[in-house]
């Protein structure tokens, strides 16, 4: 089983997923209430999360652990003299053989100084028995099916004995509770009904009662024990998951609710059918607020609620994923495939209705009723800001400021005004406000904090400024959790989504080149205050890179002058250090123009002179093509067949297939997706990056203007070989020049043909 | 007594006088070349216990062309875990430069072609973590008279801005004929006494090392203005003749051909049964194959020769060429200290 688990863990890992799949689960999960921020630690094995086996709970709240009951009551015991520290060293790693005078623990170092020998006897005794609780039939390593339990009875029956001899309470109910548990282990199921009934049954209900329950409840095969399990989900902390693991599969919240004695029995069963329910809680809380509004539970399960909400909302929000805890069949069905950033929007705008039901319930709670105020406050802040009330919301925030700015909390509050100061703006007006500047820089290392007032800005119309926060949002390559992934797509209702971990590669698929264009104007006018050049450090590092993908997207979009203009204001130095094998620059040795792209085909002989050889990069390829057009499209220039086949080359090159992709995109991909809507819904021209037409637009006017049959034939033969590539029939050739076509169906005879042209 | 310590003054001085002419000392370096180079634990240990404290690192090689202009290729920038077991060793970065680029090249574009140089030596240096880079760079070009001005002016830019010790290789003709090829301006210089004959060229000379063609270029002692380092040649290869046409090079040796060739005469083997090599090769009944090895012999006498021609410093670096797993297999531990202490004796 163990081994099934790990498997499982593994299978699901989403770190695994990272690597080579589309980010999901909590790669993507978008939360900015952390529970972390309050003090539910001992209930994070519950924590809202798309890890359904296993996960790292250290992870999501690396807080200090909580200290045991025991460990606090033994604390009370020693009159605090003793640091709770190395009572809970002693608990956790001491042996039977430890126990003795002169043992270096402060906590044995004091009960022997103190003559506590009572205690000293209890310690020794339970000590003994952490060992036989051991002895299980998980322990036949031999396999025979049978495990000796005869030490562990003879213990226990000594144990029972001394639980009877012992007079004082403190150490009686000790006693009793080791030997139900040992009882346990040893299949003696009298034994705890007896030892659990004449001690704890009638008596206060301490955390010894609650840790014996959990054992008196596996010999209840009835619902009424329910009462018994969901009320540990409440009061023992050390019992919350294993109450959780071992009897979830009995549970039935309608069967349950007709034993239910007290409100409190009723709360704690609503808490039970609660604690990992993944869908809408709000009849539940109720329910449990109407019976329990002190439960710590229930204000547990509302922090759990508002995670929830952010994931419905926040997730498709911001980041174009689907919430991240959905079922693994609708993983594997590529639902996410068929969704559409319109779509999620609308998704996320009716789970803010939801929020608006979690928030009326907030505001019809009495503040002075329930355990955790300031959750409760800090819920309704949250609330009201994804209910987008801004005016509400902050005006909420100022009064918890006045109440909670010491508290860890106040950093998420802090969080929420500056996110709900940015969207209280209108569509084109909105700026990043001077009062937001600091919470901007305190927080620069909170991701998705950063990411989401991005967006904000960028949904508002401030490309700049969200762009900016965006590219603060560094992925690490440890596919960390609190990294971004983000999709995107550049038209809102397409299917096809690009995943994104940084803003350049966001702002290349998504943003057309006029949008850029303003960006890059505006870079250099924010550089006046502090502000400015921290929030704008990235962007001015890659600027000469953003002219870069400027021009980039001017040749995409086929304006070739406006791409000259834009390489042409790129430093020299630029070029020098990029796209060459130098590793001098930032693009690694597979963005290398290594071929001269209108002289050149890729694994093709060459067979055209280059008497005119240049060192070729963006700006040389544009120059070129932009001189040489000139010359082709002049009726008076007598070679217009040759710089026409020359252009035609170069259009080809710049495709996937050609020598010089760099000129189109900043990766080489060969898309296997042809179909209208994915084209239409990728870079802006995909179709021409697939199909060639510029190139063959070019090789047919090579061959309109070419005055000999030679390299009239060798044009329409290069039509052939861009539409399709090898192998490749060479229609064209063989419908029109069939006395060519043997010659011209392999490359050896190119350069007789190219040499033909006069 | 007077005359006793004159004495034994006059005897002092003369030991001296003849060791002025000995080698005394020889660090043991070896060259690590090629880029599908693979050394396991055991080759580490082997080379750690014959005290192999340098290594010529093959960085990368340059060529140039019209689209790129000069450009870096067959780089080796994925060594560091291969040299994890070695100890205290100190990585020399060695640079092929193709002679051919001087021809495209002016001296302005030399110095961005010495500043990308040393930018990259210094990128790969930075990741080797487990041996020293810093001292030293070698350049090994084939230059020619014709080339000289410009190689020469492209050595003195790196060692301008690397600001380290600049050494290059000195093939044996340079070494002959200072006056018409030039003395190159760096710190010292590599004497490689291998590769004397193109391959395929001679079909009966053994083109790795005949030791008659070294004979005509150390055929008389000689001093270099320079301090001379020496490499000698340890690698083997094999030509195939298919149809009396060469048709590739096999990493084969003599006892690699063992059992399916048999000894025509020197070098020379012939293909008796069918066999596949490494899954690409397949030789067949009849083809011809031409062994070139260096015998310990060969490296003996060479050294020799070396020794009573070269006039070398009493410190020197003696390396092999090159390091592989199959070519260290070839020689016992005692023949590789051997081919190094000679020249001390």
């Amino acid at each position: 089983m163990k081994n099934y688990l790990l498997f499982t863990i593994l299978l699901l890992s989403s770190t695994l997923f990272a690597c080579g799949y589309s980010p999901y689960g909590e790669d993507v999960r978008y939360c900015l209430f952390h529970p972390a921020y309050f003090d539910y630690s001992n209930y994070k094995m519950f924590y809202y999360n798309a890890n359904r086996f296993g996960f790292d709970e250290e992870r999501y709240d690396n807080r200090k652990p909580f200290y045991h009951a025991n460990e606090l009551d033994w604390y009370n015991y020693v009159d605090k003299k003793v640091s709770l520290e190395s009572i809970s060293v002693f608990m956790n790693s001491a042996k039977f053989t430890d126990i003795q005078p002169g043992n270096d623990s402060e906590f044995l170092t004091y009960l022997y100084a103190n003559k506590k020998y009572d205690a000293i006897k209890y310690l020794a005794v339970a000590k003994k028995c952490e060992t036989l609780n051991s002895i299980t039939i998980d322990n036949d390593v031999w396999e025979r099916n049978k495990t000796d339990l005869s030490k562990q009875k003879a213990f226990l029956d000594d144990l029972v004995k001394t639980y009877q001899a012992e007079t004082n309470l403190y150490f009686k109910k000790k006693y009793a509770f080791l030997a139900i548990r040992l009882a346990f282990y040893n299949g003696n199921p009298d034994l705890i009904k007896n030892v659990f009934e004449n001690q704890f049954k009638n008596a206060e209900k301490d955390y010894l009662y609650y840790w014996s329950s959990f054992f008196y409840a596996f010999l209840d095969k009835s619902d009424t024990k329910m009462n018994e399990v969901a009320a540990l989900l409440e009061h023992s902390p050390e019992k919350f998951y294993a109450s959780y693991y071992f009897f979830k599969d009995d549970f039935n919240l309608e069967k349950g609710l007709k034993f239910a004695k007290t409100k409190e029995d009723v709360a704690n069963l609503y808490g039970y059918a609660a604690i990992q329910k993944v869908d809408k809680n709000l009849s539940y809380l109720k329910e449990m607020y109407k019976n329990n509004p002190k439960s710590k539970l229930l204000s547990f399960l509302l922090l759990r609620e508002i995670n929830k909400i952010e994931d419905w909302v926040y997730t498709p929000y911001y980041t174009n994923y689907l919430p991240s805890v959905q079922s693994l069949s609708d993983y594997w069905n590529d639902s996410e495939d068929r969704a559409t950033t319109n779509t999620l929007r609308m998704r996320s705008e009716s789970d803010r209705l939801y929020a608006k039901a979690v928030l009326s319930f907030i505001h019809s709670v009495s503040m002075s009723n329930i355990e955790n105020p300031a959750l409760w406050k800090a819920s309704e802040i949250q609330l009201l800001f994804i209910t987008k009330d801004y005016e509400a919301c902050l005006s909420k925030i100022n009064q918890f400021q006045t109440a909670y700015r010491s508290d860890l909390v106040w950093q998420q509050i802090e969080k929420i005004k500056a996110l709900c100061i940015t969207s209280n703006q209108d569509f084109g007006n909105a700026i990043i406000k001077p009062e937001i500047e600091n919470i901007i820089q305190k927080y620069k290392k909170d991701q998705r904090f950063i990411f989401a007032l991005g967006r904000e800005l960028e949904f508002r119309g401030n490309l700049t400024d969200g762009l900016a926060l965006l590219s603060l949002c560094v992925s690490k390559d440890d596919y960390s959790t609190t990294d971004v992934e983000w999709r995107g797509s550049r038209l809102k209702n397409s299917n096809y989504m690009e995943v994104f971990y940084g803003y350049f590669d966001y702002v290349d698929y998504v943003y057309d080149a006029a949008e850029l264009h303003k960006v890059i104007q505006t870079i250099p006018l924010k550089n006046q205050t502090d502000f400015q050049h921290f929030l704008y450090q990235k962007l001015n590092e890659d600027y000469n890179y953003l002219k870069d993908l400027l021009g980039t997207k001017y040749i995409r979009e086929d304006n070739l002058n406006k791409a000259l203009f834009t390489f042409r204001s790129i430093p020299a130095t630029y070029w020098q250090e990029n796209y060459n094998a130098w590793e001098r620059g930032r693009f690694d040795g597979n963005y290398v123009f290594d071929q001269n792209p209108f002289f050149k085909i890729k694994y093709t002989e060459p067979f055209i002179e280059n008497k005119n050889p240049f060192l070729v990069n963006k700006l040389s390829v544009t120059e070129h093509l932009v001189n040489y057009l000139a010359k082709a499209n002049n009726p008076k220039e007598k070679d217009r067949d040759y710089y026409y086949f020359l252009i035609a080359n170069c259009y080809y090159n710049m495709s996937d297939s050609g020598n010089s992709w760099m000129m189109r995109r900043y990766s080489s991909y060969t898309s296997y997706q042809t179909q209208t809507d994915y084209i239409n819904g990728s870079y802006i021209d995909e179709r021409e990056y697939q199909q060639n037409l510029k190139a063959k637009e070019y090789y047919l006017l090579a061959y309109k203007s070419a005055k000999t049959d030679k390299f009239r034939a060798l044009s329409l033969r290069m039509i052939d070989f861009v539409d399709s590539n090898y192998p490749n029939d060479f229609q064209l050739v063989k419908n029109e020049f069939p006395q060519y076509y043997k010659d011209l169906s392999s490359c050896d005879n190119l350069n007789d043909y190219f040499k033909a042209r006069r | 007594m007077k005359k006793l310590v004159i004495l034994l003054l006059f005897v002092v001085c003369l030991l001296s006088c003849q060791n002025n002419d000995k080698v005394a000392t020889v660090d043991r370096a070896f060259y690590y070349w090629k880029n599908d180079t693979s050394l396991n634990y055991q080759d580490a240990e082997r080379l750690n216990s014959l005290q192999v404290r340098k290594m010529y690192v093959k960085y990368f090689e340059i060529d140039y062309n019209e689209a790129m202009g000069n450009f870096p290729f067959a780089k080796n920038n994925q060594i560091n875990y291969e040299l994890n077991d070695f100890k205290d060793l100190n990585i020399i970065p060695t640079i092929y430069i193709k002679n051919e680029i001087f021809k495209f090249n002016t001296e302005k574009s030399l110095d961005g072609l010495a500043d990308n140089i040393v930018f990259l030596i210094d990128k790969y240096s930075k990741e080797i973590t487990n041996a020293t880079t810093n001292t030293e760079i070698q350049i090994d070009c084939d230059w020619t008279a014709s080339t000289k001005v410009k190689y020469f002016y492209l050595l003195t830019k790196i060692k301008e801005i690397s600001k380290r010790e600049i050494s290059c290789t000195l093939r044996l003709y340079p070494y002959k004929y200072p006056d018409k090829m030039g003395i190159p301006p760096v710190d010292k210089v590599t004497l490689m006494c291998y590769n004397l004959i193109k391959p395929l060229s001679q079909k009966e000379k053994n083109s790795i090392l005949d030791f008659d063609e070294l004979k005509l270029y150390l055929d008389k002692e000689r001093a270099y203005p320079k301090h001379v380092d020496v490499a000698l040649p340890i690698f083997f290869w094999s030509h195939l003749y298919q149809g009396n046409q060469f048709t590739e090079v096999l990493k084969l040796n003599a006892k690699d051909l063992k059992g399916f060739t048999k000894p025509l005469r020197s070098m020379w083997y012939e293909v008796t049964t069918d066999t596949v090599i490494g899954y690409s090769t397949y030789l067949r009944k009849g083809d011809k194959i031409k062994c070139e090895e260096v015998l310990p012999e060969t490296l003996s006498k060479t050294i020799d020769l070396i020794k009573r021609n070269v006039a070398l410093d009493k410190s020197i670096t003696v390396s092999l060429f090159h390091i592989d797993n199959q070519v260290l297999n070839q020689y016992s531990n005692e023949e590789l200290s051997a081919f190094y202490d000679s020249f001390t004796k």
